[in-house]
């Protein structure tokens, strides 16, 4: 499958429903966001994984950790 | 491997004897302990159908352990390492092996350290710092990052930013283990998060990435494949093919660019559905997207599974082709940096043993179009006081 148009725009439509919201939360409205279904933040032991795994393997980075630099990564 | 078997039982061991409390009061990986301890094992597991580089032997197997300790030092300031080793077995480099002064065995192993340090600044605000040192058999990494973070919108937002450079050396082991000696590679890294509450059950957040790479970019041992049909069978190519190697070659500067975004939305009590989208480019040639749909589910009051799926797609960088007849100026075959097509399936389980005591557990699998299909498996524990 090439890189389309079309898939730009599947990947842009999540990007435009995070435009900031002008309605404040309630702290006390967010509990719902403190469940554990809903933590964005994973173990950095995991996180360190991950990226190693994805930035060793595709020619791509961002969205995991940080950018790789520390290591080559070319196994 | 003995001893990393060994680490596993005395942490298991440790894990058991430790009393069960009552896992309700604890939401999720909300640290309220001062000091945190977690271990990681994780393994890759690559294996070589004939795909992917027809001249090479792409079969690899990497198991890494990681370990982590947090602490907080003061109320305001949390320190953190982290070591992490990496196993490696790997055909392109036993293949160095068959070369007088070379061992593939010596190319098995990297080990990193990362320390940090985090500083509460005010109600809002913390800024941070942190160190690296990695080590290869073959290079050699030091770095040095900062971020700066800010909640606005009585938590409702919150904006992070940070910086990163890594200064990095290689020994030029080619590909017929002739070593031509040494060379650096700069790395630095810019990123910027913006996370958004979105409604009582929506959150998000949204990044930008930029790297900037200079110095020695390609991968030393690696090599492109002139081929010729006049040329006697060449035995040091995993498909006899008649031609001869010549060191790869890539640009000496490379510009990365990513925007990332995700988003989780709580459909109810201890369920909620994310995606996760990103677009990457640089001035390589590559363009690339991912889009990862996912599902979180609690299953009890210990238990708790993620599902997801994760599509990714490459083009190819211009340096890149699956065949040479000539020897062009700047050229790879390394399949990482030609064109292909990923989908993952994956599920991560965990389990709240106790108020302080998590495990986790996790396995995904990767089908590429180029036919490098891998499998990735994950056991991680963490404990907090």
């Amino acid at each position: 499958m090439r890189f389309s148009r079309s898939a730009r725009w599947f990947v842009l439509l999540p990007l435009l429903g995070l435009a900031p919201s002008c309605t404040s939360v309630e702290f006390y409205e967010r509990e719902a966001l403190t469940d554990v279904t809903m933590q964005f933040d994973e173990d950095p032991t995991l996180i360190h994984f991950q990226q190693k795994v994805l930035y060793s393997c595709e020619g791509a980075i961002g969205g995991v950790g940080s950018l790789a630099g520390g290591g080559c990564g070319c196994y | 491997m003995r001893l990393l078997l060994g680490l596993g039982l005395v942490l298991v061991g440790a894990a058991a004897a430790q009393d069960e409390e009552d896992p309700l009061g604890r939401p999720g990986h909300d640290d309220t302990g001062t000091t945190t301890w977690a271990f990681r094992l994780g393994l890759f597991q690559q294996p070589d159908s004939g795909d992917g580089n027809p001249f090479l032997d792409e079969e690899l197997t990497v198991i890494e352990p990681v370990v982590l300790f947090e602490t907080d030092l003061n109320p305001r300031l949390r320190g953190s390492s982290m070591f992490s080793y990496d196993n490696v077995s790997s055909a392109s480099i036993d293949r160095l092996s068959k070369f007088d002064g070379q061992s593939g065995a010596s190319g098995d192993f990297y080990f990193g350290l990362d320390l940090g340090l985090s500083y509460l600044w005010d109600q809002a605000t913390d800024v941070g710092g942190n160190l690296h040192f990695s080590k290869e058999y073959d290079y050699t990494s030091i770095g040095l990052g900062g971020s700066w973070g800010k909640e606005f919108d009585g938590g409702n937002a919150r904006l992070k930013a940070s910086l990163s450079a890594y200064l990095d050396t290689v020994d030029l082991i080619r590909f017929d283990g002739v070593e031509t000696g040494d060379d650096d590679r700069t790395t630095l890294s810019a990123n910027l998060n913006w996370y958004q509450v979105l409604s009582p059950r929506t959150h998000g957040e949204v990044g930008l990435t930029l790297g900037a790479q200079s110095g020695y970019l390609e991968t030393p041992y690696n090599a492109v494949v002139i081929e010729d049909p006049f040329a006697p069978p060449n035995g040091n190519l995993d498909n006899f093919a008649r031609g001869f190697e010549v060191t790869e070659e890539l640009p000496d500067s490379r510009l990365r660019t990513a925007v990332h975004a995700k988003v989780r939305h709580r459909l109810s009590e201890g369920r909620s559905i994310g995606l996760g989208a990103r677009i990457y480019q640089d001035d390589w040639g590559i363009t690339a997207f991912s889009l990862e749909p996912s599902w979180h589910q609690r299953l009890g009051d210990r238990w708790a599974v993620a599902l997801r799926y994760r599509i990714y797609s490459q083009t190819e960088a211009d340096a890149f082709a699956h065949s040479f007849v000539v020897i062009e100026k700047e050229r790879t075959q390394d399949s990482d940096l030609g064109d292909f097509d990923a989908h993952t399936l994956g599920s991560h389980f965990t389990w709240f043993r106790s108020e302080s005591t998590t495990w986790d557990f996790g396995v995904d699998y990767t089908d590429r179009s180029d036919g490098l299909n891998h499998l990735t498996a994950t056991i991680g524990w963490r404990y907090s006081f």
